[in-house]
């Protein structure tokens, strides 16, 4: 029937101009949670899969809240995994890692004006991202979604499956926490 | 969420994290582009039409086998020997 197939054609449109709208900044907060690029594009495929199969025929203005969700949910299934892998293998990593600790080379530096003292837009990417990373999973993503993604508090507590009030609180911490990491850029 | 203006260091947060974005290398976006093609081949819309095509070629190979073989066959003509008799 070619009216039913161009319907379909239309709708094909929208979403493959959705994902590649929002794939290259959820990428960036995959990396940012995984620490890899590669398990970061694990995680977006997964999410790309998982939203246009299970919401795919919504339509166009609920994509957003629902794909970061889906791709919230891949994060955390991806943290619970690596928990999983630490509960077992932890103790070899640690066994391991104790023959390379050295007080000395851990000790900081009193010379050393501080990690984000003296850095050019390159280095402060590269220090943003630690300081993001250093944050707890659910800090992050509320950083994330709320203000660079810029959803409303109840859309990313929708994405986070949390409350607005938890959406608020992981997100005045995060902010204290980046603001003290990164007050030498201001 | 719109950042005061006392927070500068989020809108120089917010520029790093965009420029990032925006630059990521190429080997990257390719495969941010296989994906999102392979992703979108799975979409329900793209599953039903090959599932409405499939149907519909099965049936037309039933509905063809159906006619075939039930088709009455034209009379055989009479042995040459029995048509010189009549």
């Amino acid at each position: 029937m070619p009216a039913t197939t161009a319907t379909s054609a239309d709708r094909a449109q929208p979403i493959e101009r959705f994902l590649r709208d929002v794939e290259r900044r959820a990428l960036r907060m995959a990396e940012l949670s995984t620490g890899s690029r590669d398990e970061a594009l694990d995680v977006v495929q997964d999410a790309m899969f998982g939203f246009v199969r299970h919401y795919g025929a919504r339509g166009p203005g609920e994509w957003s809240p629902l794909f970061w969700r889906v791709l919230d949910s891949r994060i955390n299934d991806w943290h619970r995994r690596q928990r999983t892998r630490g509960r077992w293998f932890g103790w070899f990593e640690r066994a391991a890692d104790d023959e390379h600790d050295d007080p000395v080379d851990a000790a900081p530096d009193p010379a050393e004006p501080g990690p984000l003292a003296r850095l050019a837009d390159g280095e402060a990417t590269a220090a943003l991202d630690a300081a993001l990373r250093a944050l707890p999973l659910r800090q992050r993503q509320a950083f994330l979604l709320r203000v660079w993604e810029g959803l409303d508090v109840a859309a990313t507590a929708a994405a986070m499956r949390c409350s607005e009030g938890s959406v608020k609180t992981h997100l005045s911490r995060a902010l204290a926490s980046l603001r003290g990491h990164l007050e030498e850029h201001r | 969420m719109k950042p005061n203006d006392d927070d500068a260091w989020i809108e120089r947060a917010l520029a790093l994290l965009d420029h990032s974005a925006q630059n990521l290398d190429a080997a990257t976006l390719s495969r941010l582009n296989r994906a999102r093609q392979a992703a979108l081949a799975q979409r329900p819309a793209a599953r039903r039409g090959w599932l409405v095509g499939g149907g519909l070629a099965g049936a037309a190979l039933a509905l063809a086998l159906a006619f075939g073989i039930d088709r009455p066959h034209p009379p055989l003509p009479p042995p040459a020997s029995q048509a010189a008799a009549d």
